[in-house]
């Protein structure tokens, strides 16, 4: 037991120095991609996910899509890196119908 | 054991409910968990949280009991006057109405009932007065020494840490608070927190205790045998306890391995101070 007690304290002082040791400190850097368009009350919702590819936390992160006229924003309230989050933009026309760009358009250090 | 007396502890036992539980019913993410939170998830917190208290229950009780179904029932008890009292302080302060959706409001409750199930099981130690002319006085010295030789063996003193742990992160794991400070401090200092959290839990479990308790614990070993089985193990319990709160409030979602890691290793640090204090809080009887 406390064997397994000392391996799992290693491992964790293992993987928060290995983090320590080699994070560059670049900053954020955010990749939005599509998951999926779904029609619903009032129209569509885009559905994309956010990924932070840099090592710095973003805050307050504004993603924002734009097609057919229509540009739509929402925020996530943080988004660490190399990990994922999820949202949805409303839309009133069909977004397919012509060319969607989604991009994060800034953030705030938490 | 007279209707007086059960009334009593009743009585106390609602207070304890409701005092364990009032930093979480004063806590914004805790009212915007009963309809945010996954329902699955809190069921698992739940189904964790019996086999946990019937535990103790045994340890702690609040009636003399004699078998296995009387701490189930004490248990079950607890948790019943936990969830009432839960209930009517939230909407007290009008954090649940009758408005909201059933699942809302069950989320709401199920959310404080385990703090306040603790807390009403405790509440016979902490708030009783020396029981006078109590009958079974006899019958109760052997049942309470062989409970303490129970008390001081290994795995129930793991177990207690555990509960400890569980019940001071479940207090603030919710908040927004504790990833903030994930993402605010840089590696190092999650590093240096993890390590002090490790000190910190040695010093309130050997320190703290007296001289006999830990000639007991020490056995036959060393100390560093001592620091591995009881601190070390002590501080993964914390680490998993962590993790599993981090898991029922869906912070463990799509994030990256290290930033996870930064997650418990905060959230461990406020669960050592419970672990390495619940021992304390549970054994006063015996003081």
């Amino acid at each position: 037991m406390g064997a397994a007690g000392a391996i799992i304290f290693a491992a964790i002082v293992a993987v928060l120095l290995n983090n320590a040791l080699t994070d560059p400190g670049a900053p954020p850097s955010i990749i939005v991609e599509l998951d999926a368009i779904e029609q619903v009350a009032g129209g569509y919702v885009v559905e994309f996910v956010a990924r932070n590819e840099g090592d710095t936390t973003a805050a307050m992160v504004e993603i924002s899509g734009e097609a057919g006229g229509e540009t739509h924003s929402a925020t996530l309230d943080y988004l660490p890196p190399r990990s994922e989050r999820r949202g949805g933009l409303f839309f009133e026309s069909d977004p397919r119908a012509s060319e969607l760009k989604l991009r994060a358009e800034g953030y705030q250090d938490p | 054991m007279g209707n007086a007396e059960y009334a009593r502890d009743l009585g106390r036992a609602l207070v304890g409910a409701v005092l364990f539980a009032l930093p979480l019913f004063m806590t914004m993410e805790m009212w915007q968990l009963g309809f945010t939170a996954d329902r699955g998830r809190l069921v698992t917190l739940f189904v964790v949280m019996l086999p946990m208290l019937i535990a103790l229950s045994y340890f702690a009780g609040f009636e003399r009991a004699f078998g296995l179904l009387d701490h189930v029932l004490d248990a079950f008890a607890a948790v019943a006057i936990a969830a009432a009292s839960g209930a009517v302080v939230l909407l007290l302060i009008g954090v649940l109405s009758p408005a909201q959706p059933l699942q809302e409001i069950i989320g709401k409750i199920a959310i404080v009932t385990f703090p306040g199930a603790i807390g009403a099981l405790l509440a016979d130690k902490q708030l009783e007065h020396k029981r006078e002319g109590d009958d079974d006085d006899d019958d109760d010295d052997d049942e309470t020494h062989e409970q303490e030789e129970i008390e001081r063996s290994y795995f129930a003193r793991l177990f207690l840490m555990t509960i400890g742990a569980l019940f001071v992160a479940l207090n603030v794991a919710p908040t927004e608070e504790m990833i903030l400070i994930a993402f605010q401090i840089s590696p190092w200092q999650s590093l240096a927190l993890a390590l002090i959290s490790l000190t910190a839990l040695h010093a309130l479990l050997f320190w703290a205790e007296f001289e006999e308790d830990e000639e007991r614990m020490r056995g036959d070993g060393s100390m560093f045998s001592v620091f591995v089985r009881y601190t070390c193990a002590g501080y993964a319990l914390c680490a998993l306890a962590s993790l599993f709160l981090l898991w029922i409030f869906g912070r463990t979602e799509n994030t990256g391995l290290a930033e996870l890691t930064e997650f418990i290793v905060v959230l461990a640090f406020p669960a050592v101070l419970g672990a390495g204090l619940a021992q304390r809080v549970v054994a006063e009887r015996r003081g």
